[in-house]
């Protein structure tokens, strides 16, 4: 039986992941061949009673080469790390799910792009209806801008505290961290053909610069207010001025709260997105989104690291640690190697008795070492 | 403990060099011991090579994959490749 066989190596700040071409369970391709030894070709093996095994597919050449992935696989790769705790989750009072027209505390967010070289989070409502992130009803709750955090679950890439840099009335909410991708093309005169699902930049290549390739699927959204045309919408492009939209994603089918989907469906038709003709809109941006579905939490929700009242959550016996490791860090900025390194020492000593205190017996070694990875 | 137990155990009391200090010691330990864990999954895609690793991550534990030398959708560690495969990405990047 064939199973599958990935390695992965770092590049840069990615991890690579390789799999291994087609391999039967002894991590080869089959070779064709006969169950009983001297025969050559099906017939003559069948005609003495053998079993035929014919070739897998590939060439021997290919056996065992590791390249990309050959297929997809949803949630198909994990990865488990360690990272620092510089917020604290909370039970808000108040409404939860936030729309602008009820306050709440958390979104759902349909994916992210980069507006400005800032990473921004995407949100959208049911049809020609953007949540409006800037309205005085989310003050409360989103915060302020340059001030105020949010934090993302759920997205894999971008989980955490990021601060908040601009709330858009367009559906989307951008942030101070960095992502240095160009992720908005700013048309100057654009149109939105309804009956064709298109929208062109009138051959002055915008689209072409942001949506290169006519193979890949692209996710985008039009601001600001372009009509009835303020969804989140999936298409393809032509590679010059033409993006042709194939679906679009929303999730409400109303604004009514009874109506939430609980996770955003995708529109398969034209006719159910309602798109409205416009010619020679000026300033059309068209933004480009990599879906990644998350949950973005309001303030409300969590304490950051900001003040002297923040409980880190540590053991008293790590927290002790930290105050070895700030000891260090005062004798290094006065100079006193000698202190910094008694410091440090300590600090990894106790680090160090604060694990191995929770071990207990003696190490066992499951079965051999190939058994493992 | 809040960090105004650390900030008068160290004598420090500047608020912004202290939390500085302390989210500068919790790299540290996160980095040396596995004070705090998570584990993200992520969509494998066909002929896509590189994965984005998570913003707030500080040192990868490990690494699996679903049906990684299994067809139970059992996730497994999977080796790390000390050469790179002489197969181009298909998708360039």
């Amino acid at each position: 039986m064939a199973f599958k066989k990935y390695a992965y190596y770092n590049k840069g700040n990615k991890i690579a992941l390789v799999e291994q071409s087609d391999s039967t369970s002894s991590g080869f391709l089959s070779v064709a061949h006969c169950t009983i030894s001297g025969y050559t070709t099906k017939d003559t093996c069948e005609a003495a009673g053998g079993q035929w095994i014919p070739s897998s597919s590939g060439g021997i050449d290919t056996v065992g080469e590791y390249k990309s992935p050959a297929g997809d696989v949803a949630h198909g790769l994990e990865v488990e790390y360690t990272y620092v705790p510089s917020f604290n989750k909370l039970t808000p009072s108040g409404g939860i799910i936030g729309d602008n027209v009820s306050t709440g505390n958390l979104f759902h967010i349909f994916g992210y792009g980069s507006v400005g070289g800032y990473l921004s989070f995407y949100a959208n409502m049911e049809h020609d209806s953007q949540i409006d992130f800037g309205h005085s009803n989310l003050d409360l709750e989103i915060g302020t801008e340059g001030t105020d955090y949010i934090l993302i679950e759920g997205s894999g890439r971008w989980d955490g505290l990021h601060k908040i840099k601009d709330r858009s009335a367009y559906g989307y909410i951008q942030t101070n961290t960095l992502f240095r991708e160009v992720g908005v093309a700013s048309i100057n005169t654009g149109d939105v053909v309804a009956a064709a699902g298109t929208i062109d930049d009138d051959g002055s290549g915008e689209i072409a610069f942001l949506f290169p390739s006519t193979s890949d699927t692209y996710y985008f959204a039009l601001t600001p207010d372009i009509g009835d045309n303020n969804s989140i919408y999936q298409g393809t492009s032509d590679g010059a001025s033409t993006l042709t939209i194939s679906s679009g994603w929303t999730y409400y089918t109303t604004s009514s709260s009874a109506d939430r989907h609980g996770k955003y469906t995708e529109e398969t038709t034209l006719a159910s997105l309602s798109l409205s003709d416009e010619t020679d809109v000026a300033a059309m941006n068209v933004h480009k989104i990599y879906k990644d579905e998350c949950i973005l939490y309001c303030k409300d929700h969590f304490e950051t690291m900001q003040d002297e009242s923040f409980e880190l959550d540590l053991t008293r016996y790590q927290a002790n640690a930290v105050v070895y490791y700030l000891q260090a860090k005062k004798f290094e900025d006065a100079g006193d190697l000698k202190g910094h390194e008694y410091y440090m020492r300590k600090f990894k000593k106790q680090l160090e008795k604060g694990s191995e205190a929770r071990k207990y017996g003696p190490h066992m070694i499951q079965g051999h070492w190939n058994m493992r990875k | 403990m809040k960090i105004q137990e650390i900030m008068e155990r160290t004598g420090i009391i500047q608020t912004g060099r202290a939390i500085a200090y302390i989210k500068d010691a919790l790299d540290e330990m996160n980095l040396l011991s596995e004070i705090h864990t998570k584990r993200v999954r992520l969509d494998i895609e066909v002929n896509k090579r590189f994965y984005n690793l998570p913003n707030e991550a500080v040192k990868v534990l490990d690494i699996r994959c679903k049906n990684h030398n299994n067809n139970s959708n059992k996730y497994q560690s999977i080796p790390r490749s000390i050469y790179e495969p002489e197969t181009e990405d298909a998708d360039g990047v």
